[in-house]
């Protein structure tokens, strides 16, 4: 069940107020999270929540082990190849059959390899980080193992389970030992970023989608150059806006539930180059990526050339960790060179750009690297590239009131971008010195617009599928 | 929290927000529910509840969402669907028909249909256009839609209308996924699969038909394959027959696919042997969708029969 469905509203307006109710009744509140995280991934199909449950119980059961035997390397071997192990079974395994087919066909061989007919669950990427965050949280501290209906309810906590952002274990007890859940935090910033996040995602994200990104990225050979460009750009805004409006989204949500959860996002767009950019989009991931795999490889203290491997290494993974796809593992290592490339520009001591260069160039770099992000294949996405510049059609041919909206849209997006926050503050403040029938009454004008605005039937977001 | 906010207020703003709300989308999520779940809304609460939403889309400029009753057919009447339909011994399935010969001339072909189209049509498409610069394609492919909830999305007016707008020579439907459910009529829900379902929803079939072939519009139609899910699998067993037969009865066109990517009557496999022998996935997770090399599959079949149509 999407989180910008009629069904999942309404649910809502059933749930959070049972939720609240129980506020004085921890143990049922928590019962009725669980439950409730349980049943919203059985939406998506209900072979999926036993295997949830299945999941979560074994990382509860080897959080018990790792916590007996702190010293031991045992426990940690398995607990890291079991939890891994899901992730590389459901997602990677017929990708790394594919490619060693590949490898043998060009050796001559024809091996026949099994194939594994298994469907990925929903959101396992976020999930198996999210249990190894707790993992290595009972290794470096036993004593803060937890029990089992704390783990399951950790691990289906519905805000983060589909699309993240990655909640860190730590960071989830501490809040649910300091007994703040239960109650809706900062209301108003809440029902602020849910509307600002289905706006995003239901009127602006859907609209880049329908008219630039999804037409010429199906079908590039229809189009000129300048229009290739604008879907390039479109997609660009598109990403951001879908995933961060769905970042808002569950923001939102959890903070309705009592819950805190990590920022995500911090105006990616006005990066000034990428090591930077990397601090500001997707931040859970790339925290994540940074403090568990990075930092242990050595990080930067082993010398420049094993820290520029350690990057390479880390960006790459970060693309594989999308998807078994070859355009994923070129996204990441285009970033991955980018940043290796900002290293030694540093080393070199080159002179410091103009804020609007750097930002500019880096924002290009991004774009380009969402190419191959978006394409079906890497020769897809070369292709497209390659047609910008040469193509049948007139480079100027484009229609003109779509681009006319769209450099408006990127305008303002980018513009807005300088005075996100402050903009939030200023709303924030005003929602919170009028009376509740003024909120009431605003909450249903802005649902009303971005219902009158946005797609007929329910779309889907892009990180879903990760 | 706001000052003068309490979890109480909260929970009966968020409930008010949400019922004014409903109360003005009321009809779009009658619509909605209807494609979605198969719940009328209209079943359970009266009509004077629709009315604002129903203002609200006229000034909004949409469709208010009335009950679309099936136009009658403009051309000759075709023989009637038969039925019971025949069912297929395990193995079988229903062949290709290939009757229509192309126009001479470029053509200008329309690809219609639901998701699975959407990634079929720019793969036919791109290898189409690579062969003949000169032929005109559109693909109006869109998710979620058939034949049955035709409140939602209604083919064969689409269609129709691209008929007359664009002088097409070709159509190619691909769908279906969304078709094995309850169809709701002006005054009755008729079940899944039972005989007055099936008619109607041939007349639907018929409606696409007799519009192309009257104004000299080829069409194919592409069968479903096997699907993973057993509520689409019994749905296929409906559905391609039906495909067929009026085809059949309309002298156009009809694709089997299911030897490339899964015969319908055995059980799903989301594996297919290549040429070389070796297992390729054709099927997404899903088990509805293709990978790219399903695509590949049913666009070589579908540009073939094409070609072959075009061929003096």
């Amino acid at each position: 069940m999407s989180f910008v469905s009629p069904e999942f509203a309404w649910l809502c307006l059933l749930f959070f107020p049972l939720y609240w109710a129980l506020a004085a009744h921890p143990r049922a509140q928590r019962a009725l999270l669980l439950l409730s995280g349980y049943a919203l991934y059985a939406s998506w199909d209900w072979i999926f929540a036993p295997l949830l449950l299945a999941y979560s119980l074994g990382i509860g059961v080897l959080g018990v082990w790792l916590a007996r035997q702190p010293h031991q390397r045992l426990p940690w071997c398995v607990a890291l190849t079991l939890s891994m192990g899901c992730l590389a079974y459901f997602k990677y395994a017929e990708f790394l059959r594919i490619s060693l087919l590949a490898v043998f066909n060009g050796l001559g061989f024809h091996p026949a390899l099994p194939v594994w007919d298994v469907v990925a669950p929903v959101g396992i990427s976020f999930l198996t980080f999210q249990a190894i965050t707790y993992l290595v949280m009972v290794a470096r501290q036993p004593s803060s193992v937890r029990p089992l209906p704390q783990v399951l309810l950790f691990l289906c906590f519905w805000p983060t389970l589909f699309a993240g952002p990655i909640l860190r274990a730590e960071r989830f007890f501490a809040q649910l030992d300091a007994g703040t859940p239960g109650r809706p935090r900062e209301a108003m910033v809440a029902l602020y970023i849910i509307v600002l996040g289905a706006a995003q995602k239901l009127v602006f994200a859907t609209w880049l989608a329908d008219t630039w990104v999804d037409p010429v990225f199906k079908s590039p050979e229809q189009y000129g150059g300048l229009s290739l460009l604008a879907a390039m750009v479109g997609y660009t805004l598109q990403i951001m806006l879908d995933f961060g409006g769905y970042t808002l989204i569950v923001t939102g949500l959890a903070l309705l539930l009592g819950f805190e959860l990590p920022v995500n996002f911090r105006q990616p767009y006005l990066a000034r180059n990428l090591q930077d950019f990397w601090t500001r989009w997707h931040v859970s991931l790339s925290s994540f990526i940074r403090d568990y795999i990075y930092i242990p490889m050595g990080g930067n203290r082993l010398g420049f050339a094993r820290t520029q491997a350690n990057v390479l290494f880390g960006m790459v993974l970060s693309g594989v960790w999308h998807g078994p796809n070859w355009t994923f593992v070129v996204w990441g290592l285009l970033h991955g060179l980018g940043v290796v490339a900002v290293n030694l520009y540093k080393r070199a001591q080159g002179p410091v750009m103009p804020t609007w260069f750097s930002q500019t160039l880096t924002l290009l770099f991004v774009a380009l690297a969402w190419v191959f992000f978006r394409a079906e294949s890497v020769q897809a996405a070369c292709s497209m590239l390659y047609s910008v510049v040469s193509n049948e059609h007139a480079f100027w041919q484009v229609k003109p009131w779509p681009m006319l909206m769209l450099l408006i849209l990127v305008t303002v997006f980018l513009s807005l971008s300088h005075h996100a926050c402050a903009l939030q503050t200023r709303v924030v403040t005003w929602l919170q010195a009028s009376p509740a029938w003024a909120v009431g009454a605003v909450l249903s004008l802005c649902i009303f617009g971005v219902v009158a605005l946005g797609p007929s039937g329910v779309p889907g977001f892009i990180y879903y599928r990760f | 929290m706001a000052r003068t906010l309490t979890v109480r207020q909260l929970g009966w703003m968020l409930i008010a927000a949400g019922l004014i709300n409903t109360a003005l989308w009321l009809d779009s999520l009658d619509t909605y529910l209807d494609a979605r779940w198969q719940w009328r809304l209209q079943a359970v609460l009266p009509e004077v509840a629709f009315a604002p939403s129903r203002q609200l889309g006229l000034w909004l400029g949409r469709d208010a969402g009335s009950t679309l009753e099936d136009s009658s057919q403009d051309g000759p009447a075709p023989p009637p669907l038969r039925l019971p339909l025949q069912a297929l011994p395990a193995g079988e399935f229903w062949p290709t028909i290939a009757v229509q010969k192309a126009l001479p001339g470029p053509q200008s072909i329309l690809f219609a249909g639901d998701s699975m189209m959407q990634g079929v049509a720019p793969f036919v498409m791109r290898e189409l256009r690579q062969a003949h610069p000169d032929w005109q394609m559109t693909d109006l492919s869109k998710q979620s839609t058939g034949l049955t909830a035709r409140r939602y999305f209604d083919w064969p007016h689409t269609i129709a209308q691209a008929i007359e707008a664009q002088q097409l020579t070709w159509v190619v439907i691909f769908l279906g996924p969304n078709d094995p459910r309850d169809m709701f009529l002006p005054d009755k829900r008729v079940s899944f699969a039972t005989p007055q379902w099936l008619e109607n929803y041939a007349a639907r079939v018929d409606e696409i038909l007799a519009h192309a072939v009257q104004r000299q519009v080829r069409v194919i139609w592409v069968g479903l394959p096997a699907m993973r899910d057993d509520r689409l699998q019994r749905g296929v067993a409906v559905l391609n027959p039906v495909f067929h037969d009026r085809a059949q009865a309309f002298g156009t066109d009809y694709l089997a696919i299911e030897p490339l990517i899964g015969v319908a009557s055995l059980p799903f496999q989301k594996y297919q042997r290549d040429a070389t022998g070796q297992s390729v996935s054709v099927r997404t997770e899903d088990g509805t969708h293709f990978t790219p090399a399903g695509l590949h599959k049913i666009t070589q079949a579908l540009v073939q029969h094409i070609e072959k149509a075009n061929s003096p």
